[in-house]
């Protein structure tokens, strides 16, 4: 009886002090030493993971493609890129005519060097239930820097660079939780706010007024100069709009297979914000001319006489 | 032994890492590896009339939630705080064993048992962290499938670690 009692206290002081630890770990978490060591042990980690998971790979796709040779899942894979590009083809086609005019000023917008990209593979997804993430092979060296877009097949979006580390770099997906990215619907222009729901994405801000279909592609948007205009995110898959409601609710499909993404790549020649920063300099600098100028003409009324 | 616990722990951290996003759709109803090893071993190691127990399931999830904290956008403290029920569960479940006494039957139900809860919990913790605390109740399903994964796997393990399971040492024994 007093080994049970032993026991349990001992049980008891191992149960306290794990969890004593866990939260100091947790408030701990936000100091950038805690980031840099987290970082360096998922150095270590990737390619464990990275090896196990080409490991697991022949029985993944048994378990995920029940019924299916190899040969059909590499052929549907196959079907699903072409389609994509196609799509992306013909959406571009479409935001050509569209927007003629627009173009060589978002292209201006976007920056000079924005078709400046690296390949990346995808080594590490994030295994924690409710996280959109992914690590890729390309980091600081490469010119990778946080905010810059990712793409996938078909040139779509498929996230944003969120940590940078020497050699890796980790990109939420748009269908994250936390993803909130300026869209646009292209058939109408009309613009708001696409947002993860874990499993897909959501147009939010859209009117009711607006007419939106089924079918209808989303591309991002130029406001808030944090993502290059046009890029291709998604198609709407289902609207319902309430009378009584401002806004309608939009489901979208991402157009890339997130699921299945490992090849990215990501521009590393576009600055998130850099567009934005330029136009508040000049009218911070038009703003302080403005006064100059004004008082200019006093002056001389002043010694004209 | 406890080294033995420990190198599979941490052998076992990438490869739930990788199943968790690789071999299910849905990272919730991914079984969990370490929560079932543990499970199994404590009831294969345990007993109350051992009175040293089995003390190395504690310091043995460090290793997992370092990994796997490392390996995602999820802090370790999260991992640590959502692998520290299967240890507990464990050690509730342990002492319901006498060794020498309690079939084999006995402990293969309370390990499935204890792996279920503990991966349940697991990502109910996880999934809190996620901030999908009120997307759980329609998550029902996931949660029932990585407790089942992580009973299963416990079941297993728990064969593997029957010869390693305490005995009483004497001549003829």
């Amino acid at each position: 009886m007093g080994g049970r009692t032993v026991v349990g206290a001992r049980n008891a002081a191992w149960f306290t002090a794990l969890l004593a630890t866990a939260i100091m770990l947790l408030a701990l978490s936000p100091l950038p030493l805690a980031a840099e060591v987290e970082a360096r042990v998922g150095s270590a980690v990737a390619p464990a993971v990275g090896a196990v998971r080409d490991m697991l790979r022949p029985v993944t796709d048994v378990v995920l493609h029940a019924g299916q040779i190899d040969e059909l899942s590499q052929e549907n894979a196959a079907l699903r890129q072409a389609l994509a590009r196609s799509e992306a083809d013909l959406a571009a086609l479409r935001e050509g005519r569209i927007a003629l005019e627009q173009a060589r000023a978002l292209v201006e917008s976007v920056g000079a060097d924005a078709g400046q990209t690296v390949t990346a593979t995808v080594i590490l997804r994030d295994p924690a239930p409710g996280r959109q993430s992914v690590v890729l092979n390309a980091g600081s060296r490469d010119g990778v820097r946080p905010g810059q877009p990712v793409m996938g097949a078909g040139a779509t979006l498929v996230g944003i660079v969120t940590e940078v580390d020497t050699g890796r770099s980790r990109v939420r997906l748009v269908t994250d939780r936390d993803s909130a990215i300026a869209a646009l619907l292209q058939s109408s222009r009309t613009a708001g706010s696409l947002v993860g729901t874990g499993e897909g994405l959501r147009l939010d801000f859209v009117s009711v007024d607006t007419k939106v279909a089924a079918g209808d592609v989303v591309l991002t948007s130029a406001l808030g100069g944090l993502l290059p205009p046009g890029l291709l995110v998604g198609r709407v898959a289902e609207v319902e709009a309430r009378k009584q409601e401002l806004f309608q609710s939009i489901v979208v499909a991402p157009l890339a297979n997130l699921d299945r993404v490992e090849q990215v790549l990501i521009m590393t020649g576009f600055q998130p914000g850099a567009v934005l920063d330029d136009a508040l300099g000049e009218a911070s600098d038009d703003a302080l001319a403005a006064p100059t100028a004004a008082a200019a003409p006093t002056a001389s009324d002043e010694s004209a006489p | 032994m406890t080294l033995l616990l420990l190198l599979l722990l941490l052998l076992v951290a990438p490869v739930q890492a990788a199943i968790a996003t690789a071999l299910v759709r849905d990272p919730l109803a991914a079984p969990v590896l370490p929560v079932a090893l543990i499970a199994a071993w404590a009831v294969t190691r345990g007993g109350t009339g051992d009175h040293e127990g089995c003390p190395e399931i504690w310091p043995a999830i460090l290793l997992p939630a370092v990994v796997l904290g490392a390996a995602s956008e999820e802090r370790m403290g999260w991992f640590l705080l959502a692998l520290l029920p299967a240890p507990a569960l464990a050690a509730v479940g342990a002492a319901r064993i006498r060794p020498r006494v309690t079939g084999f039957g006995r402990r293969l139900g309370i390990a499935t048992g204890v792996a279920a809860l503990g991966a349940m919990s697991y990502a109910v913790v996880l999934a809190v962290a996620a901030g999908l605390a009120t997307d759980l109740p329609a998550s029902s399903p996931s949660l029932l499938a990585t407790g089942l994964g992580s009973a299963g796997l416990a079941a297993v393990a728990m064969l593997a670690f029957w010869p390693l399971r305490r005995r009483e040492r004497s001549l003829f024994a």
